[in-house]
């Protein structure tokens, strides 16, 4: 088989398997051992691990510093690429140093406003000055370029080519909803790869929207993996219902959650279903777990959802 | 369009700024004044509320007066319509201005009344009158004035 | 018109505390329509300033004019009868009004008393909302009449990102539509969706600011 980059991710999804990816947010400081200490707890219980890229705005580790951690550590990264912070002249510097160093898997991102980080206790950087010289459609396209033709956006050539297995974001319930799978073929118009979705609750809607996917034969073309977040409480469901945007959650969940005597087992309980769920549509290749600073619950959730142990593919 | 009352010797000076519909009829075209304690009034005249512009009333704050008390019509009763409205925004946005520049903001202040005898005009200067004295005499009012 | 809004008045105060005659200038035009350095806040703000000044102990003379446009050499001109004895003029024109005062007034100290900071539209009495970045490259015939650079955040090309809040407003600022939902709206409503299809290229910024400082001749209009 034919690979475009041979990251593990693309050989799990290439030879057909339900990929599992998870997220890896860095820390705020420049300890490596922070990092090690998440790889150290989540090895082996995915193909690829998402590390963001000062999520939220939120000064962290940069992102391609800490996938170069994770790789020391033995875990392949997904190193997450905003375009918030940096020019096309220096995301394609960092390509090409992240490639140097061994990253393999790009997740294409605009990158929420630099207003964000300035929110509950932190103060961040919302004086900072925008940059936003491309968007994420045009930024799958740079890494395209650098991969297929070994040339940057201007026109002037690397040698060699930049080998990136390609990833981007998918909002499929955020409105205006009739466009957001327009704006996913777009995406892989460009070049995606592989699509990781915002939280999914609403399963009925998120059918839906895979199945209008699917219609434009857009699930053929790219592997989409639904995101799933853990919940823990009514409250931060509701929370995100409100004002996460493109996250809906049904009030039957939030009221699961509520009348729940233990949430914690009711919140891994309520993942469990979402990821059999989703993972009987047709169209989805894999799923992506997210567990905002909770990493610690991944391993057996994943374990639970027969998703161990990951296979070995060569 | 000015009618002004002979000034009355007393300490806290207030400007009222009247519709001329927040007069009643029968006062109209008589000056009036009445002598109490510790204020002094002068009455002027505009057509309409909404005629009242924030920099006129700075000027007469500049000017030293101690306080200025718009009486404008009822949000129903105004012949202009919106013109009430507006000079409430004003005095809201002035109020804001002075508090800003580290001046009581109770140097403006806004009734909305119609047709007013004299006395209740005067009554309603004492009160703003009554206002502003705990903060002091206008610091504009002390030596040398542009 | 060009936005701008008066700079916080403890700034101008300070600014203002060692000077003894100052020459505050408006603009009868951009500024003005914005209620922020027309005649009207020309007079409002120089007693205010006064005042202000007066509570701290300085007494200080401020002149008052308003120019018909300060961007243009002919109205700057008019105020040379009155700068004699002026030791700081204080404008509260836009920036490029606050310039032309501070080369033409050269040694006199040139303030601006507000900041500049958009080209907008008046939405309606007491709303201005921005709608243009001069970013030297409109793509405004390929987005159905609305920017993306002035009114989208995060000034994308090829659609909204996943922030668009359940009721069409930017994740952003709540009181923002989306623009991208209006884009693709009015697209609907011409029957033309499918052009939001094509992939838009990486924008060309170098006609802007982000090229240098514009310098523009035209051999034509010269003399």
């Amino acid at each position: 088989m034919k690979m475009l980059v041979g990251s593990n991710l693309e050989r799990v999804l290439a030879a057909g398997h339900f990929a599992v990816t998870a997220e890896v947010g860095p820390p705020r400081g420049p300890d490596p051992g922070d990092v090690k200490k998440k790889a150290r707890i989540l090895r082996g219980v995915a193909d690829a691990y998402n590390v963001t890229d000062n999520q939220t705005a939120v000064v962290r580790m940069s992102s391609i510093a800490a996938s170069k951690i994770l790789l020391q550590e033995g875990l392949e990264p997904v190193m997450q690429m905003v375009c918030r912070d940096r020019n096309r002249i220096a995301i394609q510097s960092d390509l090409l140093g992240a490639s140097a160093l061994g990253l393999r898997n790009v997740l294409c991102l605009s990158g929420d406003h630099q207003s964000a980080g300035a929110g509950g206790k932190l103060k961040g950087h919302p004086g900072a000055k925008n940059v936003y010289d491309i968007d994420s459609i045009q930024l799958i396209a740079i890494v395209k370029g650098l991969r297929d033709q070994a040339i940057q956006e201007g026109g002037d050539s690397i040698s060699p080519a930049a080998p990136f297995f390609i990833g981007a974001a998918w909002t499929p319930l955020g409105p205006p909803e009739k466009f957001r799978t327009i704006r996913l073929a777009k995406k892989i118009n460009a070049g995606a790869n592989f699509i990781q979705t915002q939280a999914v609750y609403d399963i009925k809607r998120f059918a839906e929207a895979v199945r209008r996917a699917e219609d434009m034969g857009l699930t053929d073309r790219a592997a989409i993996l639904p995101g799933i977040i853990v919940p823990r409480s009514a409250g931060m469901l509701r929370y995100m219902n409100a004002n996460v945007p493109g996250v809906e959650v049904p009030d039957e969940i939030i009221q699961r959650m509520k009348d729940a005597s233990d949430p914690q087992e009711e919140g891994i309980k309520i993942a469990l279903e979402l990821i059999g769920a989703v993972k009987s549509l047709s169209g989805i290749k894999g799923v992506h777990l997210q567990a905002i600073e909770a990493e610690g619950l991944l391993p057996d959730l994943i374990k639970a959802a027969g998703l161990l142990p990951r296979p070995h593919v060569y | 369009m000015v009618d002004e009352i002979k000034e009355l010797n007393q300490d806290t000076e207030v400007v009222v700024l009247y519709c001329q519909h927040g007069l009643c009829d029968e006062a109209k075209a008589s000056a009036w004044s009445e002598q109490a304690c510790g204020l002094s009034v002068r009455a002027i005249m505009m057509p309409c509320s909404s005629k009242i512009e924030v920099h006129y009333v700075l000027r007469i704050l500049e000017s030293g007066a101690d306080a200025v008390e718009i009486i404008a019509c009822p949000e129903k009763s105004c012949k202009f319509l919106v013109g009430s409205r507006r000079a409430e925004k004003r005095v809201e946005y002035l109020r804001g201005l002075l508090e800003r520049i580290g001046y009581t903001p109770e140097r403006v202040g806004i009734s909305r009344r119609l047709a007013q005898s004299p006395q209740e005009l005067i009554d309603l200067a004492k009160a703003r009158a009554d206002a502003v004295r705990p903060f002091g005499i206008n610091p504009m009012k002390k030596g040398e004035q542009q | 018109m060009i936005f701008a809004e008066w700079k916080p008045l403890d700034e101008l105060i300070d600014k203002l505390e060692p000077h003894k005659k100052v020459l505050l200038a408006g603009c009868a035009t951009c500024v003005a329509e914005c209620a922020a350095g027309g005649e009207k806040e020309t007079e409002t703000l120089a007693p205010l300033l006064r005042m202000a000044l007066k509570k701290r102990g300085h007494s200080i003379e401020i002149l008052t004019a308003t120019l018909e446009k300060q961007c243009e050499w002919e109205f700057v001109e008019e105020l040379a009868e009155k700068v004699a004895g002026v030791d700081a003029i204080m404008s509260i024109a836009c920036g490029i009004g606050v310039q032309a005062l501070a080369e033409r007034f050269d040694p006199i100290p040139v303030y601006p008393g507000v900041n500049t900071s958009a080209l907008t539209i008046r939405e309606e009495a007491g709303l201005w909302a921005a709608r243009c970045a001069a970013c030297g490259d409109c793509v405004l015939g390929e987005t159905f009449g609305y920017c993306p650079i002035a009114r989208c955040a995060k000034s994308l090309l090829n659609g909204p990102c996943g922030g668009t809040r359940k009721n069409g407003k930017c994740e952003v600022n709540e009181d923002v539509d989306c623009v991208w939902t209006l884009i693709v709206e009015r697209a609907e409503r011409q029957g033309r969706l499918e052009s939001l299809s094509v992939l838009r290229k990486p924008k060309d910024w170098s006609n802007s600011r982000h090229g240098g400082p514009k310098r523009v001749i035209r051999e034509d209009l010269r003399q």
